[in-house]
């Protein structure tokens, strides 16, 4: 397999898009993709699109097609990808896959998602099509609720604690404050947090990522490509030393325990190995923290974290910038928002920004990141390693 | 409790699977095993999702029957309250959701 580099990248801001139509967010997160390392869209040899809901939501699917059609892409294979909250991962693997295997020279991968305009009884139906139907969906659970189950097998065997969680919260709001793509920075006390609305308990109302709108893209080329990319433009690329895909169990009683995803664990096993790194080598991470609880049991199935102490990591201040670990510098989705299909392509995004050493909240001298996406109730997992510079 | 289990592995699922995912067998029989098990996690649900029949709130519970296959039900509405562990019984299967109670000592 051929080496692959991330040569441009765009995104819209993640929160409210509702007057703008799914087509035309994700095209002008392409555009500025585009435009952000002078490609020309002809030049473009297939686009992978990640998205989970816009049958239900928008009603519209083929949703790859329409949006090449919007940018005047040639005759090329355009096709969407669904793995549930994965989607964008996926969507961004398959585009290295493409370029890594010689078939394309330069690929796209977008991922959008539009949910505001919906109600919320429809966003939590649209969302809850990622259960297992039937093993978990039968008992009403929604995805809030996968995760205050999680939380309480994590807090009866390690200790976990609602002020271990908080931290959480507290630095990924606080980081989103940094990050002007964010929906929802914030700056909370303790109190603040544990007075929130219940939710799923023990899953309050800060926990929970925004419902949100939005869509990112990178250009993702090959070496030839991106050498002649790399003498006209101001920015590095950005070079792709891993990215794998596995799958876990979609429901609750396939999990050993939901302590842990096995698919993290396998996926994050296996991209150390087509790396050459560990953990340690990574100096940021943007990891799927739909819910607080999630950061905490992501670290640690990753490896960057000592298993059980991710609460403790975080109430330390380890995770923050500064510390052992920059987890979510962006905010995460709890603070950036959750455009489902989009969030992949978003946290690629934010990682290359990093490494280009451009972030308007910079991991200081960031060299290595790693990006982790994952879908359903453990269902789908995505993680990339990325370095800066040819 | 009906469950199903495959004729060649003797693998058990809470659903009428076609095929085995241990051995790719296509012969899962119905059997019925104890309807006791325990407690491993809870969280109560305040929002149904659209077009769930029961109102909220309502807990989710996720239990280890005794024979040792981990399941997704929920609490009976007049169930005592759940603790870490605690001793089940289900006493009701609806819509396709095993509803379990929880037994005081």
């Amino acid at each position: 397999m051929r080496e692959v580099y991330i040569a441009g990248i765009g995104s819209t801001s993640f929160g409210n898009h509702s007057t703008t139509s799914i087509e035309n967010l994700a095209a002008s997160a392409v555009v500025q993709a585009l435009m952000d390392c002078t490609v020309d869209r002809l030049e473009v040899g297939a686009l992978y699109l990640g998205n989970f809901i816009s049958g239900p939501l928008n009603g519209q699917e083929v949703l790859a097609g329409i949006v090449a059609d919007r940018l005047g892409l040639g005759s090329i294979p355009c096709t969407k990808v669904e793995g549930a909250c994965a989607s964008g991962g996926i969507a961004f693997r398959h585009a290295c896959l493409a370029v890594a295997s010689g078939q394309a020279e330069v690929a796209i991968a977008v991922g959008v998602e539009t949910m505001t305009h919906a109600s919320t009884k429809d966003t939590t139906a649209a969302l809850n099509c990622a259960l297992d139907h039937e093993n978990d969906g039968p008992s009403g659970l929604t995805f809030p609720g996968l995760f205050g189950l999680a939380w309480r097998m994590h807090a009866q065997k390690y200790g976990t604690t609602r002020q271990h969680v908080s931290a959480v919260v507290r630095k990924n709001k606080a980081n989103g404050l940094q990050n002007p793509l964010a929906q929802m920075g914030a700056l909370l006390s303790e109190r603040e947090i544990e007075e929130s609305k219940a939710i799923c308990d023990p899953i309050q109302l800060y926990d929970c990522c925004p419902t949100s709108d939005g869509a990112a893209a990178v250009i993702v080329v090959s070496k030839d490509v991106a050498q002649r990319l790399e003498k006209l433009l101001d920015h590095p690329m950005v070079e792709v030393l891993a990215c794998v895909q596995t799958r876990g169990s979609p429901h609750i009683g396939g999990h050993a325990e939901l302590v842990s995803f096995e698919a993290n664990v396998k996926a994050a096993q296996m991209a150390y190995a087509q790396s050459g790194l560990t953990a340690s080598d990574i100096d940021l991470v943007e990891l799927h923290d739909c819910f607080s609880i999630a950061e905490i049991i992501d670290s640690e199935d990753l490896g960057l974290v000592p298993k059980g102490e991710g609460g403790h990591w975080a109430l330390e201040g380890r995770t923050a910038i500064g510390g052992d670990i920059a987890i979510n510098p962006s905010g995460g989705l709890l603070s950036k928002g959750h455009p489902v299909g989009a969030t992949g392509i978003g946290q690629i995004y934010e990682v290359a920004r990093q490494l280009r050493h451009s972030h308007s909240h910079q991991v200081p001298h960031a060299r290595i990141g790693m990006s982790h996406n994952l879908g359903g109730a453990g269902v789908a997992c995505t993680v990339s390693i990325l370095r800066g510079g040819l | 409790m009906r469950i199903y289990e495959c004729q060649r592995c003797l693998e058990h699922y809470a659903k009428p699977y076609a095929v085995c995912s241990k051995c790719l067998g296509l012969d899962l029989s119905e059997v019925d095993v104890s309807d006791e098990g325990k407690l491993v996690s809870w969280t109560t649900i305040r929002r149904a999702p659209a077009g769930f029949a029961v109102s909220a709130p309502y807990d989710v519970v996720v239990v280890d029957l005794a024979g040792g296959l981990r399941v997704t039900g929920r609490l009976a509405a007049q169930s005592a309250a759940p603790s870490m562990f605690a001793r089940v019984l289900r006493t009701e299967t609806e819509d396709q959701c095993p509803i379990f109670n929880v037994i005081e000592d």
